[in-house]
C-alpha cells in the first residue's frame, strides 16, 4: 500500500531550480522536476480529460513543453502554476481537436478498480470523485489536494473568480463527504 | 469525516495508478530543441537631456526645414506614442515626420501649435514627451508610456521601437516605464480599437495581456490607463512587447496599507500572519490589492480598492456565473464595512458550540455568497464533533449549525 501523504506545499525554489538547469540543456533537471511533480501535473490531467491514457500523454507533451519553453521561463508567481496553465491548455487544446472523438461520455474510473495497491475508501473516493463531480469541481479539487495551491491561485490558473472557486470547493468537497459517509467511513 | 482525508485519498490514489514515464519523456527531450531566450533592449544611461532645451530646438528645426525631395511625404513607418494622451506620428524612410496626428482629446492639448513636420522623429517624440510631463500627464504617480511602431519592415520597426525606447528613457533619466511593440495586423485588435475608439497600439497591448491572463477580458481592460495596464502586465517582457522601468503604484494606498486594512478586518495582529502575499490586480472592475496570508491554521484572503482601501467582497464578473440575482449589475462592488468579521463570526460558532478556542482544530473559515445572502461558513473540529456553521455575515445570526460525531 503506498504510503500516505501529508498534504504538501511544493517548493518553488526547488521547481525554479529545476527549470533554470533545462534552460542549460540539463537533462537532470528535467528527471528532478518529473519526480518532483509528475503526480500533481498527471492528477491535473486526469482531472479535466477523465481518461487515464490520454492524460498520459499529456503528461508527455507538458514536460517537452517545459523543457522547450525553459529560456522563456519568468520568475513570477509560482512555477508549478505556471505548468498547470500548461497543463490546462494543452488538455484544452486536445478536447477541442478531438471533440468528434470524445462526445461519448468517458467513465474511465474502472481502471482503478483493479489496482491491488488501493484501499477500499481510496477506491470510492475517485470513483465519486470522477463520477459525481463537474468539470469545474474536478478541477479544483484536486490543484487544491495535490497540487496544494490556495484558492486564488486556482482562480487564476482557472480563470475564474476567487469567490466562485471558494463555493465549488465546498460543495464539492461536500459531495464527496456525503457519498464516503453513505459508503461508511 | 475531514476534508483532509479526502484529499489524503486522491493524493495515494494518483500515486498509486500514474504511469512511470520518465524514461521516455527523458528520451523525447533530447530530441528537443530548446527555444532561444527573446532578449529585451539593453539600455544606456550616457547623458541627460532636458526638456525645455529640446522643445526650444524642435521649434528651431521645425522652422527651417525645406522639403524638396519626393519622397519625403512618402510614409514609411508610424509611431504610436500613449500615456493617456495618445499621438500618432507618420514617418518617412529618413525618419522625418510627415504627419503628426492626435487620437483623443488630450492628444490634441499635447501637440497644442507645435508644428512637428519635417522633424526627426526622435526630435518630435522629445518634444511630445517633455510636453506630457510640462502637462502632468507623465509624473511620479503614472509613469508609463506605450511605444508601438508600424512598418511594413519588421526589421525596421525593431530598430526604431528600440531606439525611441533608449532616447524616452534617457529624456526622463531612467524614471520612466516603457512598454514598446512593434503592431502587427490581425483583425481582430483593428476590431478592438474601432469599437473601443482606442488606438490599434493600445488594442494591441490590451490583447497581449489579455491573452497572457485568462482572468482578464479585452472589455474590461479597455477601461484602464496605461500605466494601469503595465502594473497588470506581470510577464513584463514577452516575444511581442518589451518592458523596461517600474510602473508607479504611487497613485494607489500602497500594499502596506492594504495589508494593514486587511489584518484589521480579520483581526490578526500583524506578528501572527506569516505566508503574507500582496499583489496588485484587477477584479470587479477596479484595481484591487489581493491580500492573503495564513494564522493560526486560516487561510484569509482579501480583495482590497486600491485606490479607497474598501474591503470588496464581492463583485459582478463577467466571466461569473454565479452572480446573484438580487445583485445590481450597475453596483460593481459592494463593500463589507457592515459585516461582521471572520473573528466574530468564529467567536459566535465556537460560543454556540460551547467550545473553547484552544480546543477547535481543522478550522475553516470561507466568506461566501449564499442564496443572495453573505455568510460566513465556519467548520472545525472539537472533541470528537466535527462543527459546521452558516452564520449571516451582515447580523452574526447563525442560518444553520450541525454537529456530528466523528471517530
Amino acid at each position: 500500500m503506498a504510503g500516505r501523504n501529508i498534504l504538501k506545499e511544493y517548493d518553488n525554489n526547488y521547481i525554479e531550480k529545476c527549470i533554470f538547469d533545462m534552460a542549460e540543456g540539463n537533462l537532470d533537471g528535467m528527471q528532478r522536476l518529473y519526480e518532483y511533480t509528475s503526480s500533481a501535473i498527471y492528477g491535473y490531467a486526469l482531472s479535466i480529460l477523465k481518461d487515464s491514457s490520454l492524460s498520459e500523454d499529456i503528461v508527455h507533451d507538458c514536460y517537452l513543453s517545459v523543457y522547450s519553453s525553459a529560456k522563456q521561463y519568468k520568475p513570477y508567481g509560482k512555477a508549478l502554476a505556471w505548468m498547470m496553465t500548461i497543463v490546462r491548455n494543452l488538455c484544452y487544446e486536445r478536447l477541442r481537436k478531438d471533440a468528434h472523438v470524445l462526445k461519448v461520455e468517458i467513465e474511465d474510473w474502472m481502471f482503478v478498480e483493479a489496482n491491488e495497491n488501493l484501499s477500499a475508501e481510496e477506491k470510492l473516493t475517485i470513483e465519486q470523485y470522477l463520477k459525481i463531480l463537474n468539470n469545474e469541481e474536478r478541477e479544483i479539487v484536486m490543484l487544491h489536494a495535490i497540487g496544494g495551491f490556495k484558492h486564488r491561485e486556482i482562480a487564476k490558473i482557472m480563470g475564474k473568480t476567487l469567490t466562485a472557486t471558494l463555493s465549488r470547493y465546498n460543495r464539492a468537497i461536500k459531495k464527496l463527504r456525503e457519498q464516503l459517509e453513505k459508503g461508511g467511513y | 469525516m475531514e476534508n483532509k482525508r479526502i484529499e489524503e485519498n486522491l493524493i495515494t490514489t494518483i500515486e498509486a495508478i500514474k504511469p512511470d514515464q520518465l524514461k521516455k519523456i527523458m528520451r523525447d527531450a533530447k530530441k528537443t530543441t530548446i527555444n532561444p531566450y527573446v532578449e529585451a533592449p539593453k539600455h544606456t544611461y550616457l547623458y541627460k537631456k532636458l526638456v525645455p532645451v529640446l522643445m526650444a530646438a524642435l521649434l528651431v528645426i521645425g522652422s527651417f526645414t525645406i522639403y524638396s525631395l519626393q519622397n519625403a511625404q512618402t510614409v514609411a513607418a508610424k509611431v504610436i506614442l500613449e500615456v493617456n494622451p495618445s499621438i500618432e506620428l507618420q514617418i518617412n524612410p529618413t525618419n522625418k515626420v510627415v504627419k503628426a496626428m492626435a487620437n483623443n482629446e488630450d492628444g490634441q492639448k499635447i501637440i497644442g501649435d507645435m508644428d512637428l513636420t519635417g522633424s526627426d522623429v526622435k526630435v518630435a517624440v522629445n518634444a511630445l514627451i517633455g510636453s506630457m510631463v510640462k502637462n502632468g500627464y507623465i509624473s511620479e504617480m503614472a509613469n508609463s508610456i506605450l511605444i508601438s511602431v508600424d512598418s511594413n519592415n519588421s526589421a525596421k520597426a525593431k530598430q526604431l521601437s528600440n531606439e525611441l525606447t533608449v532616447e524616452v528613457n534617457q529624456l526622463l533619466d531612467g524614471t520612466a516605464a516603457i512598454l514598446t511593440q512593434t503592431l502587427e495586423k490581425n483583425n481582430e485588435i483593428t476590431l478592438l480599437s474601432q469599437e473601443k475608439n482606442i488606438s490599434s497600439g493600445k488594442a494591441q497591448l490590451i490583447k497581449e495581456i489579455a491573452d497572457n491572463n485568462p482572468l482578464y477580458t479585452v472589455e474590461d481592460l479597455s477601461e484602464l490607463s496605461i500605466n494601469e495596464l503595465n502594473l497588470l502586465n506581470k510577464q513584463k517582457t514577452t516575444d511581442k512587447l518589451s518592458s523596461t522601468g517600474t510602473a508607479s503604484q504611487q497613485g494607489y494606498i500602497g500594499a502596506e496599507k492594504a495589508l494593514e486594512i486587511a489584518l484589521t478586518k480579520a483581526g490578526v495582529a500583524k506578528a501572527d500572519a506569516y505566508n503574507i502575499e500582496v499583489d496588485l490586480d484587477f477584479e470587479h472592475h477596479v484595481m484591487v490589492y489581493e491580500v492573503e496570508f495564513d494564522s493560526a491554521g486560516f487561510e484569509y484572503e482579501f480583495d482590497i480598492n486600491a485606490t479607497t482601501g474598501e474591503i470588496i467582497v464581492f463583485g459582478p464578473n463577467n466571466t461569473n456565473t454565479d452572480k446573484p440575482a438580487s445583485s445590481n449589475s450597475n453596483n460593481t462592488s459592494s463593500s463589507s464595512t457592515n459585516y461582521i468579521s471572520g473573528e466574530e463570526a468564529k467567536q459566535i460558532a465556537f460560543a454556540h458550540a460551547g467550545v473553547s478556542s484552544s480546543s477547535v482544530r481543522d478550522l475553516e473559515l470561507d466568506l461566501d455568497m449564499e442564496n443572495g445572502k453573505m455568510v460566513y461558513e465556519v467548520s472545525f473540529e472539537s472533541g470528537n464533533y466535527e462543527f459546521d456553521y452558516e452564520i449571516e455575515a451582515t447580523t452574526g445570526a447563525i442560518i444553520k449549525h450541525e454537529k456530528e460525531y466523528n471517530d
